[in-house]
């Protein structure tokens, strides 16, 4: 029993293991060794509800568990950036470090919300889940989750205004 | 959905790179939940443990428990004993009214000489002045 299910788990965690783990990053605010940490802790706690959740919805129950963590988080990332010996160049239209520029501004700007606003965001609109399930997903009200939703997407914009240009 | 949140979540679906699950986070994984494993046993032991002495110490503190456990003093003698020991006469006593000796009923004056002897109790005992004369 125990050798299926740690089949089972290791399939789900060898499959979905790059996905969750930019989850964790965008809850973290960027920071990759947090990020794990966070993985491995919601990975250990499904390892022993897996007889219950492995058939059913593993992928929900990890990203409920990573999100109220994230969202419990007190820690501000202070450590968003890192000194470094040489400036990075300024990314050119259609170089391949822009990518990699607009990821690291993004990560920069979630950074600088409040962990609760950062995973409402990111389930909003990176997991594209309504309202009512963000609530869901963090335990709180609907409105609660929206009002934190709006406040930090409100909060992007300032910081992303020159990165995403309005319309018009 | 306006321009910005449209933008924004195509950044955040954009910036996932491939993150191969490597044999480090695996090992480390295994490692984790090893550790947990032993750390709910030893948490569920210390609980069994724990629960088992505060059921000791409150079977000890029980209020006259020890005493309570022993058994009672033993019941008491019979209090129809064998005619013979008895110290009363075992004669009939002449006085007795004619009345309360039934012939069907042969035993009745010996154990009521009997009670009358070994314990103060008053089974339909005649008073004392009339049973002792001889």
């Amino acid at each position: 029993m125990r050798r299926a299910r740690d089949g089972g788990f290791d399939g789900f965690v060898a499959a979905r293991w790059s996905a969750l783990l930019h989850l964790a990053r965008l809850l973290t605010g960027g920071d990759r060794h947090r990020a794990e940490d966070l993985l491995q802790e919601s990975l250990v706690k499904l390892w022993f509800v897996w007889a219950k959740v492995g058939e059913e919805a593993p992928e929900a129950y990890v990203r409920q568990v990573m999100a109220r963590a994230a969202a419990r988080s007190a820690r501000r990332r202070w450590w968003g950036e890192r000194p470094v010996e040489q400036v990075p160049e300024v990314a050119l239209p259609g170089d391949v470090s822009a990518a990699v520029a607009e990821r690291s501004r993004l990560e920069t700007a979630l950074a600088q919300l409040t962990p609760k606003q950062r995973a409402a965001v990111v389930l909003r609109y990176y997991q594209d889940l309504p309202d009512r399930q963000v609530a869901e997903v963090l335990g709180c009200p609907v409105g609660t989750a929206r009002s934190h939703a709006s406040r930090g997407v409100a909060r992007l914009r300032q910081l992303l205004s020159d990165v995403i240009e309005p319309v018009g | 959905m306006d321009h910005f949140e449209e933008q924004l979540a195509r950044m955040m679906r954009s910036s996932q790179e491939y993150a191969p699950f490597e044999l480090r986070q695996r090992e480390r994984l295994q490692d984790a939940v090893r550790t947990r494993r032993r750390l709910r046993a030893a948490r569920n032991a210390a609980g069994s443990v724990l629960a088992v002495a505060v059921l000791a110490l409150a079977l000890m503190l029980r209020p006259g428990g020890t005493q309570q456990v022993e058994p009672s003093s033993p019941a008491p003698a019979p209090t129809t004993s064998v005619p013979g020991t008895s110290p009363t006469p075992t004669s009939e006593p002449p006085s007795s009214p004619p009345v309360t000796s039934d012939s069907s009923t042969p035993t009745s004056p010996s154990t009521t000489a009997t009670s009358t002897s070994t314990s103060t109790e008053s089974v339909s005992v005649p008073p004392p002045e009339t049973s002792i004369t001889p």
